[in-house]
Order: structure tokens, then C-alpha cells, then sequence
């Protein structure tokens, strides 16, 4: 049996009168009211369904956003204590997008705090827990999109993904998640934690939906800087209703990296599963072959200097002068205390990474990390890139590691090495990465990531519709 | 003691907490102290990288703009909405001290 999108049935439904127009947000609306309590999906959460619903091609479609995306008159907090009750007075074009063709926003999302974290855990707001096994860690940091997903509250969510936070969840969690092509989704609105990385992305229960999801968020904005004109046509809104293309498993090259999968870290049962899949696939025609890049576990590292960085000089902004929380007195207080008060609010994960990004950046360091990293970035984004020009997709297993305990401390470094590098390669070189749950073990998703060259997310979507329809 | 235990003083977290405008507590000052060390041996991995004449890359060359007014005028007010207002000026803490 062909498996159909939700979201494509119910606008294809909703244009033959075929369905109660308003009846999938009240329905979203309920599933939030009862999960929520229980997951702590949502920061902000709206209870009542629109008096209007707009025509579009997501009219009446509910939809989670992360709370890193600005939205008019809907608090918006990046799940601080600093943004804690703030009210943007402007919406993220993507945003726009959204309402233009008739999306319900239904609430934001939890997540790490300014999407620092890989665990879901470094909100404010406390932690969102995994829907599968409510004392797993559901991933992060778009922790509360993945799990308004997984959960089945929605069938569309918006997360974003500077070093996997939309991956990891996917992954973590079961669901669809993809990274596009850094410039193919307008970043205005998005608040930036390191903007060289930040991208927002589709996250979907199926892959159909997430393709369509896509397709409509991807478009050209003159108010980012760094936006693209994307090279598909109707080729993505196509994908998302045709049928799976098995054709294209013929013409699939896979390179599988040899690091990645034999990193110290990474679980046995995890390792063999992805085999068995890639066995499958093979014998459906594709051309596998393994890869030797070392660098590749230095991934992490690179990235992690960069973002430091670039978050030390991004976060800046936060003076709690034009707006954010204060809990400094003005009469009381020169720029500089009333500055450092104010930015004593934000998490521990949020300071140290700001302050580390300040090191790397003083003098004496800048040069010896800083621009080591920036280099080293342009060496990886070179090697991949020779990797994937004869057409190939890089593939690893979704996460080398099962889904962490919520309470897990975070400062085992040699595990998070293990969820960062394969995922990093993506955000480093500007790929677009696809993450496909295979199905389960033990109760566990297990998932796999594809990583392409950029501007190629229509061969990774349509890989996602046959991956469904062969595993789950 | 490592060379990075030895870099990691007191007067370094001062400068760090006082470059990032981030007034840290005792306890934070202590922690940050312990994680640096943690951290920076972790992302001294990259020091042994050789990265030969590697030029700088970005991503994307980014666009420049028009020098004209992108926004409504309207935005830029609605901006300042959450601002404390006096007279219909942003109030700000005092530039000088003493």
C-alpha cells in the first residue's frame, strides 16, 4: 500500500468538500491540551481554534514552531528567562509564509535554550520528554517540535538546525527531519545563535508532508542577506504527492564514511541495523562503497569553535535596553552593570558558551583557534564536497547512540563526539541532510541520515518517500 | 598541573565574565573555571589539523542591499515598543560612571 501524506489527503479532501475545514486544528488543539502536560511540548500554546481560517495550501493545517522563530503578538522566548516574556511586534518572513496559505500555528515549540544543546534539556522552561519513553530524551535542541510530532499532536513542525538540532530529534524520536540547503529558507526571524549555521527545516510524521512542507517554505527572501533563489521549480510539491520513485534506487551511490561508523562511541545494535539497511537498498540497486576521512571526527570540534564564536558575538544583543527581561535598576546602574545584570539571566549552557566564544576570540586565541577553524571548515566542506560530486549521498546511521537519559549529564564529551560528528558535516559545509526513521529495535527508532550536495534536497526527499514506503 | 590548568585563573574568568558583559556568582565563577579546562582540551583536537594554505569560505556571499529604507518606518517604532520610554526617548542606563 502507497503511504499518503496527512496533511496532502486533508487539502486534497478539504478541495473536494470532503472534510470539516477546521476539524484538523480542533483536533491538534485537543491532542496538545492532553500531551502537553505530560511532555512539556509546548512553551506558549494557544487554546482556541481561529474564527477564519485563510485559503492556502496549509489552510486549516495546524503546525508547532520553535520558539526560536519570532512570531507577532506570540511570545516568543528562545526558552530563556531573558526572553522570557517577550512579545516580538514582527513576524519571520517564514512565518508569513505560513499564514499566507492558511498553517494554524498552534504554539511554540520547548527547546534547548537558544537552540544550545543536543538534549532538549538546557530550557528554561524545563526539559520536553521523549515521547516514545517519557525518561529518554526526545533530542534537541528542537526538542518540542519533535515531540509535538512524534507524539501525533501535529503532522508538521518547524525546527532549526545549526549542528543537528533538527536531526537529532528526528532521529531520537521517529520522525522526518531535514536541513536544507543553508540559504533556501529565509532566516529573518529566526534568532540567531551562530547565523553561519543557523538554518530552519521541515520536521514531518511522514515523508510526503514533509516534502510539502518544503516546498512552500522554500522560496527567495531579499530580507535575508544570505537567501538563495532555489533550483526546483514544482519539482518538490510534485515529490510530495506523486509516488515513490523505486527507479531511483538504481541510480543511488551511497559513500559510507569508515570513522564515523567505527567510532568508539557508537552502539553495536545501531551499527548493525544500519548495515542490514544498506544491505537492502544494495540489493535493490544502489552502489555502496565506504569512505576514509579522519577529519571527520574533528568535526565537533570545528564546529564548536565557530559557534562559540559566532554565539559570543550574536548574543550580544541581549541588553535588556530595548527589550527582554531586566532585573537591573536604570537610576541605579552605569551600561556596563546594568548590562551584566541583565545577562546574568540567561542558563548556564547559554554563558559558558558565550564567554568560551569570547576567549576563543580575545587576543593571542583568535588566530590560533579561530581562524584554524575557519580553515579547517574549508578543508572539510572540500572533501565532502569531492565526495559528492559524481552524484553520491554521504549516509550514516540517524544517531550512533541511542536516545541519552533526560537526566543525562551532558559533560561526557567522548559520547556527545558520537551524536555531533556525523550530524556537523552538514552544517560545516552548508548540505542539505535528510533524517529517515527505518523503523525500531527494541522499542528504539532507529533512523539514518543522508547528506548531499547543496541544492539537492529534491533526490533527498524523493529518497525519503521510497525509504518509507521499504522500512516502516 | 596542564597548561590549560595554569591558563585558567581567576583573573582570566574575570576578563572572560567581563568581555561578555555577564555578571557571574561565585559558584558560576568556580564551575566555569573546572568546564574551561574540560572544554578547551576537547576543542584542542583541531590544533593538530593541517590545514596547509587553506583559504577562508563562506558560505555565501551574502548580497548588499540598496542604500535605501528596507522596513516601514512604522517597524522600526513597533521595534522600540518594549523599550523603557521617556518623552519619546529610550531610556538607557548612564554612559558615564561616578
Amino acid at each position: 500500500m502507497k503511504k499518503r501524506g496527512k496533511v496532502v489527503s486533508f487539502i486534497e479532501d478539504l478541495k473536494n468538500g470532503a472534510t470539516d475545514p477546521y476539524a484538523y486544528v480542533e483536533r491538534a488543539l485537543e491532542e496538545a491540551s492532553r500531551k502537553d502536560p505530560v511532555l512539556n511540548i509546548f512553551i506558549t500554546m494557544k487554546s482556541e481554534v481561529p474564527d477564519k481560517l485563510v485559503n492556502g495550501k496549509l489552510a486549516g493545517v495546524p503546525i508547532a514552531v520553535k520558539d526560536n522563530i519570532v512570531t507577532k503578538g506570540l511570545r516568543t522566548t528562545c526558552a530563556s528567562r531573558i526572553l522570557e516574556n517577550f512579545v516580538p511586534q514582527y513576524s519571520a518572513t517564514i512565518v508569513k509564509i505560513l499564514e499566507r496559505e492558511g498553517a494554524v500555528i498552534i504554539g511554540k515549540t520547548n527547546m534547548d535554550e537558544f537552540a544550545m544543546g543536543a538534549l532538549g534539556t538546557t530550557s528554561a522552561f524545563g526539559p520536553t520528554l521523549n515521547p516514545i519513553n517519557t525518561k529518554l530524551s526526545p533530542g534537541g535542541s528542537s526538542s518540542g517540535s519533535a515531540a509535538a510530532v512524534a507524539s501525533g499532536v501535529v503532522d508538521l513542525a518547524l525546527g532549526s538546525d545549526t549542528g543537528g538540532s533538527i536531526r537529532l530529534p528526528a532521529a531520537w524520536t521517529g520522525i522526518f527531519g531535514l536541513k536544507p540547503t543553508y540559504g533556501a529558507v529565509s532566516r529573518f526571524g529566526l534568532i540567531s545563535y551562530a547565523d553561519s549555521m543557523d538554518q530552519i527545516g521541515p520536521m514531518s510524521s511522514n515523508a510526503s508532508d514533509l516534502a510539502y512542507l518544503f516546498s512552500i517554505i522554500s522560496s527567495f527572501d531579499p530580507l535575508d542577506p544570505t537567501s538563495s533563489h532555489n533550483p526546483w521549480g514544482n519539482r518538490i510539491e510534485e515529490i510530495a504527492s506523486k509516488e515513490p520513485d523505486f527507479d531511483l534506487l538504481r541510480k543511488l551511490k551511497l559513500k559510507i564514511p569508515r570513522e564515523l561508523l567505527n567510532h568508539p562511541q557508537a552502539e553495536e545494535y545501531v551499527i548493525e541495523e544500519f548495515w542490514r539497511k544498506i544491505s537492502t537498498l544494495e540489493k535493490e540497486g544502489a552502489q555502496v562503497e565506504e569512505i576514509s576521512e579522519p577529519i571527520l571526527l574533528k568535526v565537533p570540534q570545528v564546529y564548536y569553535v565557530i559557534a562559540f564564536s559566532e554565539a559570543s558575538s550574536n548574543l550580544a544583543r541581549f541588553d535588556g535596553v530595548r527589550y527582554g527581561s531586566r532585573i537591573a535598576e536604570l537610576e541605579d546602574n552605569d551600561w556596563d552593570s546594568y548590562y551584566m545584570m541583565n545577562r546574568s539571566l540567561f542558563g548556564w549552557e547559554v554563558k559558558r558558551r558565550i564567554m568560551l566564544g569570547a576567549f576563543i576570540l580575545s587576543k593571542g586565541y583568535y588566530e590560533m583557534y579561530y581562524s584554524l577553524a575557519l580553515k579547517a571548515r574549508a578543508v572539510i566542506k572540500r572533501k565532502i564536497e569531492s565526495h559528492l560530486k559524481d552524484g553520491s549521498l554521504i549516509a550514516t546511521p540517524g544517531s550512533l547512540i541511542s536516545p541519552l537519559p533526560i537526566n543525562y549529564d551532558a559533560t561526557d564529551l567522548s559520547k556527545l563526539n558520537a551524536i555531533d560528528a556525523p550530524l556537523m558535516i552538514a552544517n560545516l559545509g552548508g548540505f542539505p541532510a535528510l533524517t529517515v526513521p527505518t523503523g525500531s529495535v527494541s522499542g528504539t527508532p532507529t533512523s539514518m541520515q543522508f547528506v548531499g550536495p547543496s541544492w539537492s534536497e529534491d533526490k533527498l526527499l524523493s529518497l525519503a518517500k521510497v525509504m518509507e514506503e521499504m522500512f516502516t | 598541573m596542564s597548561t590549560k590548568e595554569r591558563l585558567v585563573n581567576e583573573e582570566l574568568i574575570e576578563r572572560l565574565s567581563w568581555l561578555s558583559r555577564i555578571k557571574l556568582s561565585v559558584e558560576e565563577r568556580e564551575r566555569l573555571s573546572k568546564e574551561i579546562v574540560m572544554i578547551l582540551g576537547y576543542i584542542d583536537d583541531i590544533l593538530s589539523l593541517d590545514v596547509g594554505n587553506e583559504e577562508i569560505t563562506h558560505l555565501s556571499e551574502g548580497r548588499l542591499r540598496e542604500d535605501s529604507p528596507i522596513y516601514e518606518i512604522e517597524m522600526g517604532r513597533e521595534l522600540l515598543g518594549q523599550a523603557i520610554l521617556e518623552e519619546g526617548y529610550v531610556k538607557g542606563p548612564k554612559v558615564f560612571k561616578g
